[in-house]
């Protein structure tokens, strides 16, 4: 495979079919990140909404949610900062994990624990990587936004809302394809970073942005090839949910739905695995030999270069 | 000898005339012709600016003489931040920074009678509120002579005023001009002397009824809405220029209000209410039944609409009329026709927002935005509720023209209950298509709101003594309309109905004050309504009832010794054997607590559902701050509900309502399910940057 390769969903679904377990984690994990904000609901509200009957006085099933929730804001902030805090750890991690994996012991059979090892080894320097991605998007939609807010004011000042409204739309057209772009460049920075030497999240992310500008369709169509169905997925789980009420089949649909988005999420890290010229996948035994790296010791894999982490 | 009959009698009509004319109203009647103005203004909009001249005939139709006259001005309201509005306001609509062409004024040039005399000297600014010497918005002017009761004046004015940058729903926008609170416009005059209050930030409407002739010029290719009805129309030739100059006319109002603007920039879509066509027949069965009025009775007659909208968003004149249509539908129905030929409504552009969501006799002004063409913006209900609440002060504010200043809620209260009425009146018969996904409750809305407050206003206030400006919405909207809905829940719909339909008529062209509307209320009713109207809208009392306790246990084995045949003997054994408490049979002895958290005190129902499926209701006084019951037999409860079926909607604490035997362990799952997937989606919001 040349150097820079084209990402492509194909390796997506490779990446996946290795990565049972990792898939069977990466559905969980925020199972189990959202517990205790379930739990904080369940016990906040059971003992009231426990009492209600199935048809309370009008008004009153609002009256009652919004008033408990409202006294509760402190108690609830702590969940739910661990369901959204522990999620972004948590896929930093497995992103490091299965980059890392990916780069040195692809040719093995997937261990859930080693790629979590490997994950732990590197997370700081994916977290570096996610961090520079946030303040990247932080920054372009703010440079896109502030001055379209000043131009659609000042439109609307001179009692042009159609004009108003037109730049609104362009500006969130505009932020939705940068954002797009930004994400194909956050993926893509992973596994730049897996690169020999590489230690520098900035670095890492502009290489993968610069790759991205430099393939756009291929990388837009990877992305879009995972993330429209990861969507879609999780809209139409919740629409079936709504249809079939929140009994069994319905929370069977909503979890087979997450389990089917973490599908798509490992798929789309995997996709472009290509662009860092890593081997495909070969065959077993086989991978040690090609990347050099020993079988069974991730943590002795540095390379010319670089350190181990 | 006919002729002689017909001549007597026609002295005697014209002595009982005039006899008429020279003696106070009597007490009770409406009136509708105190004063007449006469104006004729232009509008010079490169400067926002007014030149008026204006005539004022008007009757003291109190039984004192009046030594003086009272105006308000209120466009000085927005003169300088030192005003009493922009004080009490914050500010935040007009901010001490702004260039100094946002700031408006108005000045009387000429002030005199008719034959001459200048009354200009006399004129003095006064503050009867707050004693603020920068604020100059009520004027007082000392006649050469009292005006006797049943007496009449007339006076000439001239004026000039410059309108603010749009703010409190008046001024200027790019070439919009929403043109209120505009003119020297007379105060109250009663036994107690003037009623003119200054302008606040949360009120600005109390004056007398009359006629109103205005003559608006304005240049030519300009739109022009306006209270009343259009009479004349002309175009000028004014040196280079020419103009447009278009005269309304409006009868039994008590303010006149107009908007200008260019045809670049606005439209008037002409509209129909035709009550044939537009009355959903549904209504009109349930008002009758309701109402107790035969269906013919209750015929509303046709209305002219008039609607001056952006051009940019006339795909929302079809949805702006359609909402004036039902609330022109269900206020007739229910506080009797609309007596005006015509209704405007004013759709300010975006940038003139301030100018909307506001009433004036006869026009009202809404608000859209381009953005509800999109989904879900589309499916709100914001603009149709605007809609019909503005229309719905036509009658509280309009006709039953209560001081607002005073009693806010009389207005907005009153209106409020109404509008909740008709929208969820709307929102349930699926009228207006756009909003049918909308899940909305007005209700809750309300209710939701007053359960946020950190402490309870008290209704009856003068508008500018509220704690907040918070406070004062919440009191004059929410929680009168709130209490408004108890009453109704606690009287019974139809009665209630019945009532509010006899005061709307009763008090139609008048000032009715509070008591007038809790002593027609008692009329209606035939009930003493003092202990709720106490509570509710002159004191701050809450209402919150709780099951407190709910015991249930076998009867207690007998222990010990009993009598017996006039002597003790020991308890069976057999007796001791029974457990306490052991056994899903009977018997059993209940024992039911419920309490009075709050500090309202009224009676509430409480329902007791039983095991064996009977269902029972009992009424509690509520006066105590606790009441016990105590059932012995077979059978025990599976639930008790406080106030079933929720008519103390002013009860906001209602967790506590409610008691089941058995908790219903899937409650928060089978309706809560949802916000696990919303924490998931905000997890999911940091994916893309992981």
């Amino acid at each position: 495979m040349a150097k820079n390769g084209t990402p492509s969903p194909r390796h997506g679904w490779a990446t996946l079919l290795r990565s049972p377990r990792l898939l069977l984690a990466v559905w969980l994990v925020p199972v189990l990140l959202g517990l205790p904000f379930v739990l904080t609901v369940q016990a906040l509200l059971a003992p009231v909404l426990g009492n209600l009957p199935a048809d309370p006085a009008p008004g009153d099933l609002q009256l009652i949610v919004s008033g408990t929730l409202a006294r509760s804001v402190a108690v609830l902030a702590v969940p739910v900062l661990l369901a959204v805090l522990g999620g972004w750890a948590w896929r930093v991690l497995w992103h490091a994990g299965i980059v890392r994996w990916r780069a040195w012991a692809a040719g093995r059979p997937q261990r859930l624990g080693e790629l979590v090892g490997l994950g732990l080894m590197a997370w700081w320097r994916y977290a570096r990587l996610s961090l520079v991605a946030l303040v990247a998007a932080a920054l372009v939609t703010g440079g896109i936004w502030a001055p379209a807010t000043r131009l659609a004011r000042d439109a609307v000042g001179r009692l042009d809302e159609t004009t108003s409204v037109r730049i609104v739309l362009a500006a969130a057209a505009l932020t939705a394809i940068v954002l797009l772009i930004l994400w194909t460049a956050t993926v893509r920075g992973l596994w730049e970073l897996a690169r020999p030497g590489r230690r520098s999240a900035a670095l890492a992310w502009l290489r993968g942005l610069g790759g991205a500008l430099r393939h756009p369709l291929a990388s837009l169509g990877t992305l879009l090839a995972w993330a429209v169905p990861l969507l879609a997925v999780w809209a139409g789980s919740l629409a079936a949910v709504r249809a079939l009420g929140p009994g069994i089949a319905g929370m069977a649909v909503l979890q087979l739905g997450a389990l089917l988005t973490a599908a798509c999420s490992i798929g789309l890290v995997g996709s472009f695995a290509p662009v860092t010229d890593l081997p495909p996948f070969p065959a077993p035994g086989q991978a040690a030999r090609r990347t050099g790296a020993p079988v069974n010791k991730p943590q002795a894999v540095a390379t010319a270069g670089e350190t181990a982490p | 000898m006919q002729g002689r009959v017909v001549s007597v009698l026609c002295l005697v009509l014209a002595l009982a005339a005039a006899a008429a004319a020279a003696s106070p109203v009597p007490a009770g009647a409406p009136v509708t012709d105190t004063v007449a103005y006469t104006i004729a203004v232009e509008l010079a909009p490169s400067t926002h600016t007014l030149l008026a001249t204006e005539t004022i005939r008007w009757r003291n139709t109190a039984s004192v003489p009046a030594p003086d006259l009272m105006f308000h001005l209120y466009l000085n309201a927005f003169a300088s931040n030192r005003t009493t509005f922009m004080k009490e306001s914050g500010g935040t609509a007009l901010r001490s920074s702004a260039p100094v062409e946002d700031w408006g004024w108005i000045r009387i040039t000429r002030l005199q009678l008719p034959d001459g005399t200048d009354l200009l000297p006399s004129l003095a600014f006064i503050q009867p509120d707050d004693g603020n010497p920068d604020d100059r918005t009520v004027a007082r002017v000392a006649l050469p002579e009292p005006v006797p009761p049943g007496g009449a004046v007339e006076i000439e004015l001239a004026f000039e005023a410059r309108l603010p940058r749009v703010i409190a729903r008046t001024g200027w926008k790019g070439d919009f001009h929403m043109v209120g609170q505009w003119f020297p416009k007379l105060g109250v005059f009663g036994d107690g002397g003037w009623n003119c209050h200054q302008f606040h930030a949360n009120s600005e409407f109390f004056s007398d009824f009359g006629s109103y002739r205005v003559t608006v010029t304005v240049p030519e290719g300009w739109k022009v809405a306006a209270t009343g009805v259009l009479t004349a129309e002309e175009t000028v030739e004014e040196g280079d220029a020419t103009e447009r100059r278009v005269t309304f006319e409006a009868e039994r109002v008590h303010d006149f209000a107009w908007a200008a603007a260019p045809s670049s920039l606005v439209r008037i879509v002409e509209g129909e209410f035709d009550p044939a066509r537009d009355l959903p027949r549904p209504w009109l069965e349930t008002a009758s039944r309701t109402l107790g009025v035969p269906a013919a009775a209750l015929d509303l007659p046709s209305t002219r609409l008039r609607l001056m909208i952006p051009n940019e968003q006339a795909f929302l004149a079809d949805r702006d009329l359609r909402a004036a249509r039902l609330a022109l539908a269900w206020y007739g129905l229910h506080y009797g026709p609309y007596p005006y030929p015509q209704l405007t409504i004013v759709s300010p552009p975006v940038g003139a927002m301030e100018a909307g969501g506001m009433e004036y006799p006869t026009l009202i002004t809404t608000g859209g935005s381009r953005w509800l063409a999109f989904p879900p913006l589309k499916w709100t209900p914001f603009v149709d509720a605007v809609v019909v609440h503005e229309f719905g002060h036509q009658y509280f504010y309009g006709m039953l023209a209560s001081n607002e200043f005073e009693q806010a809620w009389l207005d907005e209260g009153l209106n409020s209950y109404a509008e909740a009425s008709c929208m969820s009146a709307i929102l349930r018969d699926g009228l207006i298509p756009e909003l049918r996904p909308w899940p909305g409750d007005p209700w809750a809305t309300n209710r939701v709101g007053l359960a946020g407050m950190p402490l309870p206003p008290t209704v009856d206030t003068f508008s500018w003594k509220f704690r907040t400006r918070h406070d004062y919405f919440a009191a004059s909207y929410n929680r009168t309309a709130v209490a408004l809905h108890t009453l109704e829940g606690l009287v019974g719909p139809d009665r209630f109905a019945r009532a509010m339909r006899e005061y709307a008529l009763e008090w139609r062209f008048r000032h009715p004050t509070g008591d007038d509307f809790r002593a027609s209320l008692e009329g209606s009713i035939g009930e003493d309504l003092g202990w709720f109207f106490d509570q509710a809208i002159e004191g701050d009392a809450v209402p919150d009832w709780a099951v407190l306790s709910v015991r249930q246990r076998h009867p207690r084995a007998v222990r010990g010794w009993e009598w017996k045949d006039g002597a003790w003997v020991e308890v069976a054994a057999e007796e001791k054997e029974k457990a306490d408490g052991e056994g899903d049979g009977g018997p059993w002895t209940v024992r039911v607590d419920i309490g009075r958290k709050g500090d309202f005190r009224g009676p509430v129902e409480v329902e007791l559902r039983w095991d064996d499926g009977t269902t029972e209701r009992r009424r509690w006084d509520g006066l105590g701050r606790w009441v016990r019951w105590r059932f012995d037999g077979e059978r025990r409860l599976e639930s008790v509900i406080v106030d079933p079926d929720g008519r103390w909607a002013l009860e906001t604490r209602r967790a506590d309502n409610y008691w089941r035997r058995k908790p219903d362990r899937g409650a928060v799952h089978r309706r809560l399910w949802w916000t696990a997937e919303v924490l998931r989606a905000l997890a999911g919001l940091l994916a893309p940057w992981s």
